[in-house]
């Protein structure tokens, strides 16, 4: 969690030194996704960790970093890409 | 082969997610740069004429030279950085929790010039290059992403 808040905190302070050059920096935070790291998990658990009962496919998370890439007026922000693990228990 | 596409780099990108943001932004009709430690052994992407590969640890600095180097010789500029690499800490969800994290594991993902990287060689013109040198010195500052995070040149 640590590394988490960490990693906002620098893209909003990078975000800021630079945004008079038009250097943007932007994050993008995922929860579980569908990736050989979680081989050997089962996804049916993986999906009970968010709300929605679903798990991100590398491409939800390829289409947000694309997004953020071509969205001129976006600057040290946090897209979460998640399905709503970020907003808590539930 | 300077190209009016933009460019993009994207760390960590032999596999997971790293490999399909590399596709995206190809879909997307960008020039990409690939890397990771065994970028040009992907079994998920390979290099084409605007995919460039190079394998190296991005925590060196060497590494980020020669990819930065590549980009702008290959494609002619820098526009968006994605620092993918990370390192992960864990190998998974499940077990987790009361893990102790070693000195060395805390430390590497410090090793990663993101900063540099994203910064130090942008398309931005020779005299911003020399007032980041100036301002962050020739190594530039740090930073560390075990997510996702990037820059982009906007003109």
């Amino acid at each position: 969690m640590i590394t988490k808040g960490g990693l906002n905190a620098a893209t909003r302070s990078l975000a800021m030194e630079y945004a008079k050059e038009h250097i943007r920096f932007n994050a993008v935070a995922p929860g579980g996704v569908d990736t050989p790291l979680h081989a050997e998990d089962s996804n049916d658990s993986l999906k009970t960790l968010t709300p929605m009962g679903t798990i991100s496919s590398v491409e939800d998370i390829a289409n947000a970093v694309v997004y953020l890439t071509e969205a001129r007026q976006i600057t040290g922000e946090a897209l979460h890409v998640d399905g709503g693990a970020h907003i808590g228990k539930w | 082969m300077a190209s009016t596409q933009k460019t993009v780099i994207v760390t960590g990108a032999s596999q997971g997610i790293g490999a399909g943001v590399v596709k995206a932004f190809l879909a997307r009709g960008y020039d990409v740069v690939g890397t990771a430690r065994n970028a040009t052994k992907s079994r998920e992407v390979s290099a084409s004429d605007h995919l460039a590969l190079i394998d190296g640890d991005i925590g060196q600095f060497e590494t980020a030279q020669k990819v930065a180097e590549l980009a702008t010789a290959k494609f002619g500029s820098i526009d968006a950085v994605v620092a993918n690499a990370g390192i992960f800490l864990v190998k998974a969800v499940h077990g987790v929790h009361g893990r102790r994290l070693s000195h060395a594991r805390l430390d590497q993902p410090r090793r990663l010039h993101l900063h540099h990287a994203a910064c130090g060689q942008t398309n931005a013109g020779a005299e911003d290059r020399r007032q980041h040198r100036e301002h962050h010195g020739v190594a530039g500052r740090q930073s560390n992403c075990r997510r996702t995070c990037f820059s982009s040149h906007d003109h």
